[in-house]
């Protein structure tokens, strides 16, 4: 039932101004001031579709979004087959995003890639209340022994963390330093950071900067040469 | 190729990818921050491609291409060739069953501008879309490369917008994710995830073409959608009466 095919380009438009005229009679006065900024017709030769992007989601309607842990954990970090990542904080965010995305990879899961495994460290009310810091080194042994093949370990910080003030940058230099140099990358990538997945992807990206790219040593053997 | 990411990606992939020569992005909103920061570092230039719909991909393979010498363009001239015969025969089985049909779509920051081109492809017509966690810049590239006029733009559309919309617009199609499936198809609006390929797929690349056209055509063209009317909402026939 597509009703375009009958009308000229002038009347759509003008159909979906209406439309959006009338989407915003439901709202409070100043909610539909905010979101008649992010609703609007196209017209052809601008050079953006003339909305505000990239805001605060509005409390108290449905938004399709995620947040920056999903930006983070789920986009970037999480395909990434041979390192283990630990969503570190109450249990809920590890257990719902669990295998959630089709990230495919070629690996023996639990031996050599960890894709489709859950790593927690299960936040309890004692955790918030005295920090989580000693429970994640204790967590980093358990992966060194359990999962001896694993190339690294992210640590994807769940919101409790940024709230609480955990040290995970200092508790992944240590234990990075104990298990000889292996990358152990701490992810600031609570929940709350940003108003969607989109700064966790930028999160994501800077930890891959600073704790990949600014550690790779200059004169360690390279795994091939480039080409010219 | 000596890295992907982050798909199948590997940390030794991750550390390679400094001594890459040229960053080729797909997914332009989670990538670029690592390119921008490779190009001011490394000096490794970076450049966008698409390769929804055979359009696109043989847009992008001349323009990667461009990057590098003569016989990597003649290449590429070779498997835009090579897979011209599949490409027609899939718009041809496909295109007359889907031609003018209008399709919306709300999905996160890459995909409501990139997937466009594959439906045009097909001869349908993308009347409206938006992005979960779009930037400017994403708007700018939808606007200036992808849309036509008038059509609607909403971002981070509330549940009740994109409701009301597909109400008054009635589309063909809507693509969208899992959270929107089921709304839309109890409203009777043909609908195909637009994150997950509703556990199909792949749509990117020149099979996976084949694959989004078959699902398009699956979705908008299953007889289910003319059975929605309620029986009893027809006129009562009269050998259904109690016999006298």
């Amino acid at each position: 039932m597509s009703l375009a095919t009958t009308e000229s380009v002038a009347e759509i438009k003008a159909r979906n101004k209406q439309l959006i005229d009338e989407v915003l009679k439901v709202y409070p006065e100043k909610t539909a001031k905010r979101r008649a900024k992010h609703l609007n017709v196209h017209e052809a030769g601008k050079s953006d579709c003339g909305v505000k992007s990239n805001l605060k989601s509005i409390p108290g309607v449905m938004t399709i979004r995620g947040c920056a842990y999903a930006g983070s954990k789920g986009v970037v970090w999480g395909p990434i087959k041979d390192m283990i990542h630990i969503s570190h904080g109450p249990v809920g965010c590890g257990q719902y995003s669990w295998a959630a995305r089709r990230n495919y990879y070629i690996g023996t899961t639990g031996i050599d890639t960890f894709v489709t495994m859950q790593f927690t460290s299960d936040f309890q009310e004692k955790d918030i209340v005295f920090g989580g810091d000693k429970k994640l080194a204790k967590i980093i042994d358990e992966i060194q022994e359990l999962f001896p093949l694993n190339h690294g370990i992210t640590i994807q910080s769940e919101c409790p963390i940024g709230l609480i003030g955990d040290d995970i940058e200092a508790v992944s230099k240590v234990k990075s330093k104990e298990y000889d140099g292996k990358t152990i990358v701490p992810v600031r990538c609570e929940g709350f950071r940003g108003v969607s997945q989109s700064l966790g992807h930028h999160i994501a990206n800077d930890a891959v900067r600073d704790w990949i790219f600014d550690k790779i040593s200059p004169d360690a053997k390279p795994a091939f040469e480039a080409t010219p | 190729m000596i890295a992907q990411w982050s798909g199948d990606g590997s940390l030794a992939e991750l550390e390679a990818t400094p001594k890459a020569k040229l960053n080729v992005l797909h997914c332009y909103r989670s990538m670029n921050y690592i390119s921008r920061h490779m190009e001011e570092k490394f000096g490794i230039p970076w450049c966008e491609y698409n390769f929804f719909g055979p359009s696109k991909i043989a847009e992008s393979l001349r323009k990667i291409a461009s990057f590098f010498d003569d016989k990597i363009k003649e290449g590429a001239e070779r498997v835009i060739a090579k897979y011209q015969p599949l490409m027609d025969a899939v718009i041809a089985k496909y295109r007359p069953r889907l031609e003018g049909k209008t399709v919306m779509l709300f999905v996160g920051g890459l995909r409501p501008r990139h997937v466009i081109g594959a439906y045009e492809d097909l001869g349908m017509e993308v009347v409206g879309t938006g992005y979960e966690f779009g930037h400017n810049d994403d708007y700018q590239r939808t606007a200036q490369h992808y849309v036509k006029d008038g059509t609607l733009i909403y971002d981070d559309v509330t549940g009740y917008e994109f409701e009301r919309f597909v109400e008054k617009i009635q589309p063909d199609l809507v693509g969208s994710g899992i959270k929107e499936k089921y709304v839309f198809q109890k409203m009777g609006v043909p609908f195909r995830q637009m994150h997950s390929w509703d556990y199909s797929g792949p749509y990117h690349g020149y099979d996976g073409f084949a694959i989004f056209a078959r699902d398009m055509d699956m979705a908008i063209n299953s007889p289910i959608w003319k059975k929605t009317k309620a029986p009893w909402k027809d006129a009562p026939r009269p050998s259904l009466m109690a016999a006298e």
